[in-house]
């Protein structure tokens, strides 16, 4: 198998090793593939010349897996097998449904206890969120590679904002399902700001307001040099255009003086009939809710613009006091903003954006596309990740923020925020707690996510327990607790007991997201390998990331000659060719092992590397300023 | 860790906002994760380590209070300690007032009081941070101590004010 050649980063592979990265707006409704061609982001349509594809899945009798608008049309017909709006679903539980409107389906749980993150019942065994997502993935995949021909290096996948740690990661385990490799998560409005941004060569403040299908984001940005630094957040995993057609079904619903609940088709045929008198309502000032109940029956109803803003005004109103609580947090006044900036569907409706001017005194920016802009913003930012250099213009940074505080259980069910929200990620934070009794020998862990003061109120991600804390007196044992927030804006914990050393460490997902284990297994069934072509796999993977170090190094020891003794610099090409030569082999964990002892071997080179880009950074500012 | 040093900057309280976002900025440029994609696990750790510093040093710098606390630091204060400087009466007394002012204002969901108060508070923090620079400056440093628990003490109820106006808007 051929290798991948890896280039210095910054530097631009040569123009035929140019790798094909995507963008990915996995939305609620709709999701969008996007790329970077001839220097320009574009959205990949089908064959039929559609760039959107319906967020629909239905799990058809003979086993075949349909995705789109040809699934969309069994949601009445075989309602509980064709899934919609599963992003509603993401890393959620059973117990997450409670009073949702949504929950149309036939849920379980792993165990069937109604613990854990939920799956839904269909023809096809119990699927979780994750699995359907990954169908809705492998078809984008499928689409981009298709129309790039070529096999996908990396793609960047979106996600709302607001998203907690649990959401976020049962995104990207549904990418790794699909076979991606994720670049970066990244969220929905930064995306929007860096599309908008790099198109308009826009400098100054920016609220962008994205109200999708089913989730409500704001951010506040500051645009300065290609430096694009969020500065506050704010959002609603459970508000979107899904709710103002929920809200004019019910309208008709309750005009009608329907007796009796519908059944899982009508309730479909309702929420499309509704959903199609909403956008028409976008430019005409009367619309029909028109329902076929099938037998010669059917509903009628006129709804007229007037009544669609009487009935949408609470969700209207609901972003617009999310709109003020961000302007608090990023400390700036409404007269401060340069520009709204609209994304998603739903901002096309009249009243959104009458609010919107209302406020801030102008009418928000329109310029491009509200579906597609988030789409292009990934695309764009996947193709710099991967290492193309996107035509002209200099490299551009993202700077984002964690939407949620993340803390600890303390006594009392109370939470201790380690990290408070709108902190730049990437983000550590040690904290240290003591213990309760005497001679306690363990520490139960709690980790939350959320603003509220009680745990009750709060997200639960994850319990882990510290065990062999040495006996000690009631309060003298040192627990550090380290909270760690990665650029996908994933947790992870760890806390060492410092007098003794006693050391746990947790990645934050158990919880709702998939374990390696699972997803591993996942993909064996998927691919439905015998174990020699899982060993074979495991064999091309180990040498393709020994090729990528060996390679990365080898560059920057050629860059950075200088930075080493002649010892050192002799004692790292040994490694590099004891790697090599064991890469020629069969033997994975071997590769594997001496990839891991090589990265370890040249830390302290890295290190030095980064002091030399820090101090040409500082330096740079100084010269530029003398120019 | 000195986070004046992270930015080639002298520790001092007067702090160009303009010019430590610019230089923020810069760092950010060379060490974040984002340009280390495609770099060996090594580099991805060391930079995943610098960004975190480089966004904690930021974060403390840019912040009146916490900057106040971080040179005491460097001078081995812990400014944090309760023990450390009991705080004067009048000073007390003075915060149970405006405590008492901004409950009141919250019960009667007051919204003009409480941007008064807001804004009062932002400019005795102020004036706080200017005396706590000459403090520092002139190395009386439990002067200082004091006016930087002080200065805690008003960004507290600064936090209030705004927390109880966020409230309100929504």
């Amino acid at each position: 198998m051929a290798f991948l050649q890896i280039s210095e980063p910054g530097e631009s592979p040569e123009p035929h090793t140019r790798r094909l990265a995507v963008g990915i707006d996995l939305g609620t409704t709709n999701s969008i593939v996007a790329t970077i061609r001839n220097a320009v982001p574009e959205c990949l349509p089908d064959s039929q010349g559609h760039t959107m594809l319906p967020s629909a899945v239905q799990y058809a009798e003979g086993g075949d897996v349909i995705v789109g608008e040809e699934a969309l049309k069994h949601r009445g017909d075989d309602a509980l097998n064709t899934i919609t709006s599963v992003k509603r679903f993401m890393g959620r539980s059973v117990a997450d449904l409670r009073g949702d409107t949504e929950a149309r389906y036939n849920f379980t749980t792993p165990n069937g206890d109604g613990k854990g993150s939920l799956k839904i019942v269909t023809r096809h065994g119990a699927m979780s969120p994750i699995e359907v997502s990954a169908d809705i993935l492998k078809t984008l995949k499928a689409r981009a590679e298709e129309s790039l021909g070529g096999e996908l290096y990396g793609a960047v996948i979106t996600v709302p904002a607001y998203f907690d740690d649990a959401q976020r990661q049962a995104t990207k385990d549904a990418a790794k399902l699909a076979g991606l490799n994720v670049l970066r998560l990244l969220n929905e409005p930064t995306a929007a700001a860096v599309a908008y941004g790099l198109d308009q060569h826009a400098e100054g403040t920016f609220l962008i307001y994205d109200l999708g299908g089913g989730t409500f984001d704001v951010s506040i940005l500051r645009l300065s040099r290609g430096v694009f630094e969020v500065l506050a957040t704010m959002g609603d995993t459970n508000l979107g255009g899904d709710d103002f057609d929920a809200a004019l079904a019910k309208h008709a619903f309750d005009t009608w003086a329907l007796t009796r609940a519908l059944s899982p088709a009508g309730q479909a045929n309702l929420l499309a009939a509704s959903r199609a008198a909403k956008e028409a309502l976008t430019n005409a000032d009367v619309a029909t809710i028109r329902v076929d109940w099938g037998c010669g029956f059917d509903s009628k109803v006129d709804v007229t613009r007037e009544k669609f803003v009487e009935l949408t005004q609470p969700f209207v109103d609901r972003t617009m006091s999310a709109v003020k609580r961000t302007l608090r947090d990023a400390k700036l006044k409404a007269d401060e903003i340069n520009g709204v900036v609209l994304v998603g569907g739903a901002t096309r409706t009249p009243s959104v954006r009458a609010a919107l001017e209302a406020h801030f005194g102008k009418p928000p920016l329109a310029t491009m596309n509200p579906d597609e802009v988030v789409a292009l913003g990934a695309a764009i930012q996947a193709d710099q990740l991967a290492g193309n250099k996107s035509g002209e213009g200099e490299s551009h940074l993202l700077l984002d923020v964690i939407p949620l505080s993340l803390g600890l259980e303390t006594m009392g069910g109370l939470v201790e925020k380690i990290i408070p929200r709108n902190s730049t990620i990437p983000v550590a934070k040690a904290q240290e707690f003591t213990t309760f009794k005497d001679g306690q020998t363990a520490m139960a862990l709690h980790v939350v996510q959320g603003e509220r003061e009680l745990v009750s109120d709060c997200r639960s991600l994850a319990r882990f327990e510290l065990r062999g804390i040495p006996p000690m007196v009631a309060g003298s044992a040192r627990i550090r607790v380290t909270f760690q927030v990665d650029a996908d804006g994933l947790l992870s914990v760890s806390a060492t007991e410092t007098t003794s050393n006693v050391r746990a460490e947790v990645t934050v997902k158990p919880s709702y997201g998939l374990g390696d284990g699972e997803i591993a297994s996942m993909l064996q069934s998927a691919f439905a390998s015998a174990n020699t072509d899982m060993q074979a796999r495991a064999l091309a993977e180990a040498r393709v990331d020994a090729s990528a170090l060996v390679t990365a190094l080898s560059n920057a020891l050629v860059v950075d000659r200088a930075l080493l003794t002649d010892t050192e610099h002799a004692a790292l090409n040994s490694q590099i060719a004891h790697l090599k030569s064991l890469a020629e082999g069969s033997d994975h964990r071997a590769i594997v092992r001496a990839s891991e002892a090589l990265n370890q071997a040249s830390t302290e080179f890295a290190g030095r590397r980064m002091d030399r880009a820090v101090r040409e950074a500082l330096t740079g500012r100084d010269i530029e300023k003398i120019v | 860790m000195n986070h004046f040093s992270t930015f080639d900057l002298p520790p001092a309280f007067k702090v160009d906002a303009t010019q430590l976002a610019s230089r923020y900025r810069d760092l950010q440029a060379a060490v974040h994760p984002d340009r280390f994609v495609n770099a060996t696990d090594a580099e991805k750790r060391v930079a995943m380590e610098r960004a975190v510093e480089v966004n904690e040093a930021f974060t403390t710098l840019k912040d009146p209070v916490r900057r106040a606390m971080h040179l005491l630091e460097l001078v081995n204060i812990d400014g944090m300690d309760e023990k450390n400087t009991a705080m004067p009466f009048d000073f007390l007394a003075e915060q149970i007032e405006w405590r008492e002012a901004l409950a009141d204002a919250k019960l009667k969901e007051d919204e003009e009081r409480l941007e008064e108060m807001s804004g009062e508070l932002t400019g005795m923090l102020g004036s706080l941070g200017h005396t706590f620079a000459a403090a520092y400056i002139g190395e009386h440093f439990a002067v200082a101590t004091t006016l930087a628990r002080k200065m805690r003490f008003v960004q507290k109820l600064i936090e209030e004010s705004e927390s109880a106006l966020a409230h309100l808007a929504q």
